[in-house]
């Protein structure tokens, strides 16, 4: 679980398109058709199995098609668990590669210089999703925030957070 | 093609499918901790949707019972 800070909220939470998602699954989905394929197939060739046969096929499609599920649930608890957290301080990126292996970065939302948002190709067009690219002050590096849906949406939560974060800063440093 | 359906179906025995079946369970029950721990400490803000953890858990478990009743079959 993310702490957060006296008085911080979450003001936006977001997770890649769910197209990703069926990309990831891809492979999944077709080792799910397997059975189903083998099964057509026999009954195609009027194969005729008996019922010691029948059941042995039975057992192992069911076998085939359960880690076949638990797979694609690694897959989904991956993708669920891969989150961007817009907060009133600071922009948080949980990245979840596999299970129990993850990578946690954030800043600050005042520290943001510039948010480019790109959207390349025909199914990023038509489904609404592409990449936003962060750059802050003094980091060495823009983050990159990949397959975000509706970018147009993040980015201008993310601007208006910044310039609400940015004046609140300088007029903190106004008062002392 | 017959001869080898046939030294299949000598060959697995219902002490092999019982086995394949346990250790499925194993595994089953392994990853099941593995997402569980995952879900309870990982999640960011939000909760992992509870349709989704029932889901996951039906499902299975049909699957388990499915390879169990061809077990029994299997057997007898």
């Amino acid at each position: 679980m993310i702490n957060l800070g006296e008085g911080e909220k979450v003001v936006y939470e977001v997770r890649k398109h769910w197209y990703i998602l069926l990309v990831e699954s891809l492979v999944t989905s077709a080792l799910f058709l397997v059975p189903w394929v083998v099964f057509f197939g026999l009954d195609s060739l009027n194969v005729e199995l008996s019922n010691k046969e029948g059941t042995l096929l039975f057992f192992f499609a069911v076998l085939w098609l359960f880690m076949t599920w638990i797979t694609f649930m690694v897959i989904w608890t991956n993708y669920y668990l891969d989150v961007w957290l817009i907060t009133t301080k600071r922009i948080i990126d949980i990245e979840q590669f596999s299970l129990f292996s993850r990578d946690m970065s954030e800043f600050r939302l005042d520290r943001i210089q510039d948010v480019t948002i790109e959207v390349k190709g025909i199914l990023p067009t038509l489904l609404h999703f592409g990449d936003v690219h962060v750059q802050t002050a003094g980091a060495d590096r823009d983050f990159i925030i990949k397959g975000v849906p509706n970018p147009y949406k993040f980015r201008d939560i993310l601007v208006k957070e910044h310039d609400r974060a940015a004046a609140e800063v300088s007029s903190k440093s106004g008062t002392r | 093609m017959e001869g080898f359906r046939e030294s299949l179906t000598d060959f697995v025995s219902p002490a092999i499918l019982y086995a394949i079946y346990f250790v499925a369970l194993l595994i089953f029950t392994v990853v099941s901790i593995a997402l569980m721990y995952h879900w309870k400490n990982y999640n960011a803000y939000s909760s992992i949707p509870k349709r989704m953890i029932r889901t996951y858990f039906l499902v299975s478990g049909a699957f388990l019972f499915a390879m169990l009743i061809a077990v029994i079959a299997y057997s007898t």
